[in-house]
């Protein structure tokens, strides 16, 4: 979608860019099926929140960014019709796709390249709920901006003075994670400038503040907890600021390095926190069900369940005695038990004495049904269009979609069903999400923090145990999904004992350390550090940089291995190649021993490939180590290089055994032919047990014939230079 | 006496109910059903006592407190002691309590009538061969605190301010505050330079840190007592913003309940070896905020928990919520105006420089003239209008004198011309001098020029000298 923007209109236009691959994800078994900005908070997708919100604020152009994989179309289609529905001449959406954007770093870096960023514009994360008055928001960063030339961002916080309402029953199997979306501010308290920004580690814990921020301001404003909600307005100077400086991944890091390095960069950050308003992100499903509790408490007002955000029309009737809000079309019948009753919203099934019971008459269609009513508090309920809900069914504090039937004795508390779900009689749930088609036989029982994918059928009569993922398919039926889905999970057979009788459901089983790897490898570090709540900043920030370095360390990987393959079809020389390795080097910033590292086994592997064949030969290899010689010898300067090379071939071997057979060739020549090894060092690492890593067993079986060799040879060696010690010493 | 009057109204529910008591048992005795005007006394007991820290030696400012001790160092006509005072007197209080260096009781008391005012003052020496903090002082009186007061007022001999100390004990009262301590942004002096060799400026200033709405004090560091990083206590209400200000002046005035300040200089408190009251004890007191409570509940929390146990209807209000997790609470009452502690040259010199405008504002009701009725100005002299004479000023002449400031019994001899410079009481100076910008204390028997220059001895001015930016005090060997 090119965009149409007049010249003339440039200077007031007002851009906002929505990311829509949010650093923290739902879990693969929503976002594999929807994107997660498309998953419906009470019946709408949370994109809509942010685009109706953005309408109101007066911004002219909202970027909608995301990656190129199997829910762009989808996301597309969704902003087209958003903007249809006002027929074109509201808010302009554009969605804008991009190849390989990994972080937010990366998206800021693709839009400052494509230079559809003119001005200040609005950066945030697709998952945001919020009614804070952004216009005044621009306003004061606009005039801050004149008086301030060196400012280039304001980001917003939330700090509201009363403790936020926390979620009792949390969902489980989701950590405590409403610390990590506050941070710790120190301002000077006359400007607003940014001094300190430290995510808040727990809520107990004391501030210390460097004193030599007293310099800068002798009053500072220190927010202990500030909620942010990744909202950030920035001039145009920080999308180039990301492209200039490629280990700016996240907002944070940006924050971390434009504060640091204030005097070099000569920029500064200011925030504001606002005290009014609504913000909060839905970003994991726990908050995911606390922002759908407050959006149906109306605490986003104007943004309410019954009037839908695309179309601005009333699509449900409110009660606002009770915060229900149901589709007219919506059945709510009375059973044929005398007893039954369809019990909407009660806080609790027993009624304390002293609590008021209220008795009122619930219309539907299939006629009048009594709602009895706890005053609990939490009587929150959407039901969607054409629903039907059976008498005796209990809802607290859930959202049902469109089409869905809910027969007798169903009990669901905090449960957030979507589309077309048929729950049958005496099923129970609890903090769960139910996607679309799921089919619940009768006495199911879905336990806390559970999350069963689309097209899931189970039951009848099982308990899924909290915290579980189910799916419809298993995934190596769905080779059109994105490719990470293999690696980050493992996924078991259908297991009727799981799943019941008439199930159909996997149990998708996230391998905890392979998931937070591939976290930190997709979504950058935004997230870094979750897994180590009780750690002090410092080594947040070392976990930080780790990651950092890995996603660096790959690609630098992937650029050498590439101009080594170049080098070797285009005969390049030995010099040339060392300034292609160095500048990758240098635009990853990795470390002299690392390139090492690399350039060793991508030699290696070079031969492997340059043979066109799987199987590495020894020809192959022998002919890249021949053309590399010279760049090899570049690099290996110390007797500690040479160790790192050894190491190196070590470590290739525990990624690919194939290159065994070739082992004692490849350390012969390079200890004979080019002389780039010695002896002594192959012995030292030899006899230390190479890197430790479980290939040297085998490394050793394979080398010992040419280790022995060695050994006498250097034996010899020893007792000439012996002698030639002791005639010194004679001498 | 509004102090009184509004404090019986607080504090009365103790006496009310025993008048109640007195009243019934009475009407139980003789039957009186429709007597309802009790005959009992009433007799109001202060609240509040007030103690003035007046024993310090001034130590920054040496040059002046060699001769004289510091509070009772002229500020324009009236000693420094007489500022705190009046703030007293003016809240309604009728004593006050004064520590001052033994051997200058008899001059200390004076003051009251010297200045005019009403206020009683009881005298308390304390010997200061030993050296002693404000917290010493404090101890050596703490017999003198009455056992029926709340809250004890300390406030140091060096304060100068416009503030309505009613307020400050109205904003104490108003939030349950176990301390309340005085703070005003911190000012810059408008005179600049300060006669004399130019030193530094004192630089390390205390570190405040209050809660930005309510002013409640989390965290006090006297003045450059911290290392690179500054740890701020936890605190439960997480959510309210720390303002964490190195621009604030702390003026030395508390308000503290007398049961804390009790245990605080008790011998076997905590504090027993603490020496400074505002750079120890107070940043203790705050610091105990945060701490879990501890087994030294007095009798109050008895009584508070026998309420909680029997009187299931007591709603407690928001102090009782803050002071269920501990009970103190540390407030900082800012007060925008002016707020001055003369306790280093330069402060000295501002506030006897601004005194001019200022004696209206900082001794409201205290009908100090500027140009003393005694003084006796030659009609040929020009003394300009924004200059204040004291009682009993000679000025010749032929003299021009602008915006200077002439303490009581001075002499200026014709064609003397002075500017900008405060002279002390009973200060000469000869003819033909020119003095500028200067402090003199002694009086200039010679002809000179001064400029930028303290002068506490006179016999180091040489005859037609010229003299810049100098201290002329009397050397050790002299004394």
């Amino acid at each position: 979608m090119a965009p149409k923007v007049e010249v003339h209109e440039e200077s007031s236009i007002l851009q906002a860019v929505i990311l829509t691959e949010c650093d923290i994800d739902y879990g693969t078994a929503i976002t594999h099926y929807n994107p997660k900005v498309l998953v419906p908070l009470a019946n709408t997708p949370l994109l809509d929140y942010t685009l109706a919100w953005l309408e109101r604020c007066g911004v002219d152009e909202v970027i909608v960014y995301c990656r190129t994989n199997t829910h762009t179309d989808k996301i597309k289609q969704h902003c087209k019709r958003f903007t249809s529905r006002r027929e074109d001449c509201g808010i302009k959406v554009m969605v804008v796709v991009s190849e390989d954007c990994l972080n937010l770093g990366d998206a800021m870096r693709d839009l400052y390249s494509k230079s559809l960023l003119k001005d200040d514009f609005i950066l945030l994360q697709g998952d945001l709920v919020a009614t804070l008055d952004l216009q005044d928001i621009v306003a004061k960063h606009k005039e801050n901006r004149l008086s301030d030339k060196s400012m280039i961002m304001t980001c917003v916080y939330v700090n509201k003075p009363t403790e936020t309402t926390t979620t009792t029953a949390a969902m489980e199997g989701e950590e405590e994670r409403g610390k990590e979306v506050t941070a710790t501010l120190v301002t000077a308290a006359d400007t607003g400038k940014l001094l300190l920004h430290r995510r808040t580690r727990s809520k107990s814990s004391k501030i210390s503040i460097p004193t030599e921020l007293f310099q800068a301001s002798s009053d500072l404003l220190t927010y202990p907890a500030a909620y942010d909600p990744s909202l950030a307005i920035c001039s145009e100077v920080v999308p180039s600021l990301f492209s200039d400086n490629f280990d700016y991944g996240s907002r944070d890091s940006l924050l971390r390095g434009v504060i640091e390095q204030e005097e070099l960069l000569g920029y500064s950050i200011r925030c504001q926190v606002v005290q009014d308003g609504y913000a909060c992100r839905a970003s994991t499903l726990q908050q995911y069900q606390r922002v759908s509790g407050e959006v149906m408490r109306r605490e986003a007002y104007p943004m309410v369940c019954e009037s839908s955000l695309t179309s601005h029309r009333i699509r449900y009737t409110y009660d606002p005695f009770t915060t229900t809000y149901w589709e007219p079309s919506a059945k709510f019948t009375k059973g044929n038990g005398g007893t039954s009753e369809v019990v909407v919203g009660a806080g609790t099934e027993v009624v304390d004495a002293g609590t008021v019971i209220i008795t009122c008459n619930f219309r539907g269609n299939g006629g009048a049904s009594e709602v009895r009513l706890g005053n609990g508090g939490t009587s929150e309920v959407v039901v969607g269009a054409g629903t039907e809900v059976d008498a005796g069914v209990l809802l607290t504090a859930s959202v049902v979609g469109d089409h869905c039937t809910l027969s007798d004795g169903v009990r669901a508390n905090a449960a957030f069903i979507m589309n077309n779900v048929h729950i049958k009689s005496g099923c129970k749930l609890d903090h769960c999400y139910i996607g679309d088609d799921v089919v619940l036989e009768e006495g199911v029982v879905v336990s806390s923090g559970c999350v069963v994918g689309p097209g899931v059928r189970l039951g009848p009569h099982v308990t899924i145990p909290p915290g579980t993922q189910l799916v419809s398919r298993p995934p190596s039926s769905t080779p059109d999904h994105h490719d990470d889905f293999d690696e980050t999970t493992r996924v078991k057979e259908a297991d009727p004992s799981i799943c019941g009788v008439k199930g159909k459901a996997f149990i998708l089983l996230p391998e905890e350390t392979n998931q937070d790897d591939d976290d930190d490898d997709e979504e950058s570090s935004d997230d870094d550090g979750r897994s180590s709540g009780q750690d002090d900043g410092d080594s947040e920030d070392a976990l930080m940089m780790m990651s950092d370095d890995e996603h660096s360390e790959n690609e630098f990987r992937r650029e050498v291995q590439e101009s080594l393959m170049n080098g070797m079809s285009k005969k390049s020389a030995a010099e040339n190649m060392v300034l292609e390795i160095n500048a990758s080097r240098h635009a990853y910033n990795v470390s002299m021993e690392d390139v090492l590292t690399t350039v060793t086994q991508g030699i290696l592997r070079a031969g492997q490939k340059q043979d066109g064949g799987t199987e590495p030969t020894w020809p192959g290899i022998n002919t890249a180590l021949k053309c590399f010689v010279d760049v090899l010898r570049n690099y290996v300067r110390k007797g500690r290089d040479q160790l790192l090379v050894l190491n190196a071939i070590e470590k290739l071997m525990v990624d690919s055994p194939e290159f065994l057979p070739a082992t004692q060739k490849i350390l012969f020549n390079l200890n004979q032919t080019f002389e780039i090894l010695e002896g002594e060092v192959i012995l030292h690492w030899y006899k230390k047990g190479g890197a430790g890593t479980t290939a040297f067993t085998t490394i050793k079986t394979s080398i010992a014939q040419f280790i022995e060799w060695l050994e006498k040879d250097s034996e010899d060696e020893e007792d000439s230079e012996d002698e030639e010690d002791s005639d010194e010493e004679c001498s | 006496m509004p102090a009184q009057s509004s404090l019986s109204e607080e504090c009365g529910g103790e006496n009310a109910a025993l008048l109640l008591l007195k009243f019934l048992k009475i009407r139980q005795e003789h039957k009186m059903c429709n007597c309802y005007i009790a005959s009992v006394e009433i007799k109001m007991r202060p609240e509040v006592q007030a103690v003035v820290l007046a024993a310090g030696p001034g130590m920054r400012m040496t040059a002046l407190t060699a001769t004289s001790p510091k509070c009772l160092l002229p500020l324009a006509t009236l000693p420094m002691l007489a500022f705190p005072l009046h703030l007293l007197q003016q809240a309604g209080l009728e004593e006050a309590t004064v520590v001052v260096a033994a051997g200058e009781e008899v001059r200390v008391s004076k003051v009251v009538e010297q200045c005019g005012l009403t206020i009683n003052v009881d005298s308390a020496p304390v010997n200061t061969s030993t050296d002693p903090g404000t917290a010493d002082s404090l101890r050596h009186i703490l017999h003198k605190i009455k056992r029926n007061v709340d809250d004890v007022v300390i406030v140091s001999s060096d304060l100068v301010t416009d503030v309505k100390l009613q307020d400050v004990l109205d904003f104490h009262r108003a939030h349950g505050s176990t301390l309340t301590a005085l703070t005003a942004p911190l000012t810059p002096p408008q005179h600049q330079p300060a006669p004399g060799p130019k030193t530094k400026p004192f630089t390390s200033s205390d570190v405040m840190v209050t809660e930005s709405e309510s002013g409640r004090l989390v965290l006090v560091v006297a003045g450059g007592d911290y290392d690179h990083t500054l740890t701020l206590p936890s605190v439960r209400s997480s959510k309210a913003p720390l303002l964490v200000s190195t621009s604030l002046l702390d003026a030395h005035l508390y308000i503290v309940k007398r049961s804390i300040l009790e245990q605080c200089l008790a011998k076997e408190s905590a504090c027993q070896d603490m020496g400074s009251f505002k750079a120890e004890i107070l940043p203790y007191i705050v610091s105990r905020q945060f701490q879990p409570q501890n087994k030294e509940a007095g009798p109050d929390e008895d009584f508070e928990s026998l309420v909680s146990q029997y009187n299931t209807s007591v709603v407690m209000s928001r102090h009782h919520t803050s002071a269920s997790f501990s009970s103190i609470t540390c407030y900082a009452y800012k007060h925008q105006g002016l707020c001055v502690r003369v306790n280093t040259i330069p402060t000295y010199w501002d506030i006897n420089r601004r005194m001019y405008s200022l004696i209206d504002k900082v001794l409201p009701g205290l009908s100090e003239p500027r140009r003393h009725p005694s003084a006796q100005i030659h009609e040929k002299a020009q003394v300009s209008e924004d200059s204040v004479v004291g009682a009993g000023t000679l000025v010749s002449e032929k003299t021009n004198i602008t915006s200077c400031v002439l303490a009581s019994h001075c002499r200026v001899d014709p064609m003397a011309r002075l500017s900008n410079s405060v002279l002390a009481h009973h200060t000469a100076i000869t003819s033909g001098c020119v003095v500028e910008n200067s402090l003199v204390r002694a009086s200039l028997n010679h002809k000179c020029v001064l400029k930028n220059c303290i002068v506490t001895d006179s016999s180091r001015i040489q005859e037609g000298k010229t003299y810049m930016n100098e201290i002329l005090e009397a050397t050790p060997e002299f004394v």
